[in-house]
């Protein structure tokens, strides 16, 4: 496989989901549907049998942390019926899978400064404050692109600090006001700006847990020793016997003992000041010594894996896409609700990239004239009726599915879920395509005029069809 | 962001109103119905009319009649959803039901009026675009140059036409109603198409469709309208085919219409299937003679979403599968051809 990149003359390309990595996945996908086939492989156990193991390195250097794939595999293979489905549809039916993986966050930053001390500077900072009401604030240069990561640093906030997310109010991407973070790209959001803010509370709430334990024992002095305004913890927070839930803060051994998370804080802010900290991400130092390996490192990555069943049309090369079921790993959910917004959007996304959107340019007609003839260059799917997305009358049934790995290095173990789920869609319908018409597309989008040129091209007729669909005698398709 | 161009917006209350007014400014005047094309091409400045003249005060182009031994007479300002809603289409027309529910989205068959459909402009890749897109490619035959992108030795626009409703209309027979100062006059709907991108109708500057008229069917009519389209809503026709069918008690097909769509800038009927069909009993055999008759008989350009190639073979294909629904009750389609979105 090789992969190149173009300088032309057409408009630059910008990132888009699962940015660099839906081409690549592409072409690995379908290839190891083709060894599967080769081999007389069921490609769900192909791919089981190859899977890269939880807490291991690949081949390329790259650290693995927690790892879902054989568990994502599992659950699409079962819920779709795969088993009873895999070479025995009917001609024209036809079912395909797919897995992918993405990075939580890129190890190294955009700003990078090459080869200096620099390079590693904190990917997110995040300042929170509270105030004397009980609000909190926290401030975070990431930029909600409306993946829901204000309501994540709001959750994370709320969970460390014992609050309801009312109280939380998050101030986003304003550089004269917010620390940084390097921006909504590479899935990193919820895993860099959330370790950053879990650091950040954590500083806050040490303060917070001493001084309820010193309102709440009158152990004043022995908990806590001041150094020159920073707290510093002589206990852990487990020894600290401290809980601070729904706006208050009680003794885990009695907890009718307690006090209010308002009045907690206008004690702590009389002992230790203005109540606000910060805290920063960067991910530790990976990858390995050889050209490239700058791209692909991630504090941790997640997994996906799709299955998808299609009807073809063997006459117009139309597919009707009836339904994928998608499970996707990422590593704890803060927000399901979110994450399963994000699988469905990924693979109705990955149905428009392979099924019709496309960026075509006119070419050159002959002795291209100036004065007439059609300039070469020129964008031929200028507006949203040539740049054909799905509607949702072309939109399959999706069935999410969140498979929950807790990930060492995430926040609270979660991972990202933002582009890794689109990945697998578009080889998934390629491969699908495969199995219900026999043709084996190798270029997006799968257009009806494509499909039915490769047909045609086969000269597969209906009949002939539907004896290439019969099991092959001799060989054996292993069974999960 | 795409503006309308500066325009004087006139709402007459009669048809003789429209009338005079067109008689004095009809060569600087749109005529506007649901404007769901229209407002469009405006913003796109293919137009830049002095006047825009709403029909859609006029409520005396609003009705329906129904008369078992004349038909059907739809007044040209109805909505295309209302049309499709109505019982009496329902029950006597359910072809043009379908028509009309195969029309982009339900929003714009909200808006969209039968007389604005039927004089629909014609459209091409290289003409129904921005300004700025246009003025890139240095303009075409259809506006602003005398060069056409699509079939430069043609010397003829070569837009298409892509009615969804009107191939199922001209199968049915239907006659329009024009007015114009020089009076009132009806002519068949197919005579009213020219194949000629600009001048695609007979239709002049000081005219106004005013009623469609629909001949009454009877109980050997049997037909079908099909949309070859990409997506499932939201766009145009890779061809469209309307067919209506006389059978008799016998199973003979005493009469065959069958118009396309969206491959020519005019509906075409295709007298050579229907010639295979007329006096004959309908055998599959037969269906697919017809069916390589209209391919042999289409000729599609390079203008619109489908390879050439791809929009003929789809016209036979679309004109079998109807054929075969309409007769021998078998649909072969995977994924719904009609407005009806039945799943």
């Amino acid at each position: 496989m090789k992969a190149t990149r173009f300088y032309t003359n057409k408009p630059a390309c910008g990132p888009k989901r699962g940015h660099g990595a839906v081409q690549p996945r592409f072409a690995i996908e379908t290839t190891l549907d083709k060894i599967a086939e080769q081999l007389s492989l069921d490609p769900a156990e192909m791919r089981k049998r190859n899977a890269v193991e939880p807490n291991s390195f690949t081949v390329n250097g790259l650290r693995v942390t927690s790892c879902g794939i054989k568990e994502c595999i599992d659950k699409v293979v079962k819920e779709s019926g795969w088993k009873e489905k895999f070479g025995r549809l009917p001609a024209g039916r036809g079912i395909g899978l797919a897995c992918s993986t993405y990075i939580s966050g890129a190890g190294k930053s955009i700003h990078w400064f090459k080869n200096t001390e620099k390079k590693d500077l904190p990917h997110s900072g995040v300042m929170v404050k509270i105030d004397r009401g009980g609000g909190i604030a926290v401030f975070c240069g990431s930029s909600d692109i409306g993946q829901g990561s204000n309501t994540v640093l709001q959750m994370i906030t709320a969970e460390v600090l014992g609050v309801e997310m009312n109280d939380v109010k998050v101030f986003e991407a304003d550089t004269d006001l917010t620390p940084v973070d390097l921006g909504s790209y590479s899935s990193r959001v919820t895993f860099m700006a959330g370790n950053a803010c879990i650091e950040a509370c954590n500083k806050l709430k040490m303060k917070l847990l001493a001084c309820a334990r010193e309102r709440l024992l009158n152990d004043s002095g022995k908990t806590m020793e001041i150094l020159g305004g920073i707290a510093k913890v002589n206990f852990s927070i487990e020894d600290m016997d401290i809980e601070i839930a729904h706006r208050e803060a009680y003794l885990k051994s009695d907890p009718k003992k307690s006090i209010s998370f308002q009045e907690l804080a206008n004690w702590a802010e009389l002992k230790y000041g203005t109540l606000a900290d910060v805290g920063s991400y960067a991910p530790p130092q990976m990858g390995m010594d050889y050209k490239g390996s700058g791209a692909g490192p991630s504090p941790s990555y997640s997994f996906t894996a799709h299955v998808v069943e299609l009807e073809g049309d063997h006459e117009t090369g139309e597919v009707r896409i009836d339904k994928i079921w998608a499970a996707h790993d990422c590593g704890r959910a803060i927000n399901p609700l979110l994450v399963e917004g994000q699988i469905e959007g990924s693979v109705y996304m990955g149905v428009g990239e392979a099924l019709g959107e496309e960026y075509s340019f006119s070419r050159a007609k002959g002795n291209y004239n100036e004065r007439l003839g059609t300039p070469p260059g020129l964008l031929r799917t200028p507006s949203l009726l040539e740049y054909k997305l799905p509607t949702s009358m072309d939109t399959p049934k999706i069935y999410a599915y969140i498979i929950e790995t807790i990930d060492p290095e995430g926040p609270f173990g979660a991972k990202e879920a933002g582009e890794g789920p689109q990945l697998a869609a578009v080889p998934a319908i390629g491969n699908a395509i495969y199995n219900a018409l026999k043709v084996r597309m190798n270029e997006v989008p799968f257009t009806p005029e494509k499909i039915l040129m490769e047909l045609e091209k086969g000269g597969k007729t209906q009949e002939k069809l539907k004896s290439s669909l019969q099991p092959t005698k001799g060989k054996k398709v292993i069974e999960i | 962001m795409m503006r309308l161009p500066v325009f004087e917006y006139i709402a007459p209350k009669t048809v003789d109103e429209a009338i005079r007014f067109l008689d004095k400014h009809g060569s600087d005047a749109k005529l506007l119905g649901g404007g769901t094309d229209l407002v469009v091409s405006l913003k796109q400045k293919l137009f830049e009319p002095k006047y825009v003249i709403s029909l859609n005060s006029i409520d005396e182009l609003k009705y329906v009649q129904f008369n078992p031994d004349d038909g059907i007479r739809i007044g040209a300002g109805m909505r295309l959803n209302e049309i499709a809603g109505h019982p009496i289409v329902r029950e006597k027309y359910p072809a043009l039901e379908e028509s009309i529910l195969s029309v982009a989205t339900w929003i714009i068959q909200n808006m969209g009026t039968l007389g604005g459909n039927i004089c629909l402009d014609t459209r091409c890749w290289y003409y129904n675009q921005s300004e700025f897109w246009r003025k890139s490619l240095g303009y075409c035959m259809k506006k602003g140059s005398e060069y056409c992108h699509v079939a430069p030795g043609l010397g003829k626009c070569v837009a298409v036409f892509s009615s969804d409703p009107v191939p199922m209309l001209i199968a049915y027979g239907a006659s329009i109603k024009i007015v114009s100062p020089r009076g009132e006059k009806a002519i068949k709907l197919e005579d009213f198409y020219l194949d000629d991108g600009i001048k695609y109708m007979i239709l002049e500057s000081d005219e106004i469709v005013t009623e469609v008229q629909i001949p009454a069917s009877t109980q050997n009519t049997k037909a079908i309208h099909r949309k070859f389209r990409k997506r499932l809503a939201i766009d145009y026709p890779i061809v469209n085919c309307g067919i209506k069918l006389e059978i008799d008690s016998d199973h003979e097909c005493r009469e065959a219409r069958i118009c396309l769509g969206a491959v020519a800038s005019a509906p075409l009927r295709m007298s050579n299937a229907e010639k295979v069909l007329t006096g004959q009993v309908i055998s599959e055999h037969l269906i697919e003679k017809a069916a390589e008759e209209v391919y042999s008989t289409i000729k599609p350009l390079p203008n619109t979403a489908g390879t050439p190639g791809y929009r003929k073979k789809i016209g036979r294909v679309l004109v079998k599968r109807a054929l075969k629904e309409l007769v021998l009750g078998v649909n072969e389609w995977i994924r719904d051809p009609s407005g009806l979105h039945r799943s």
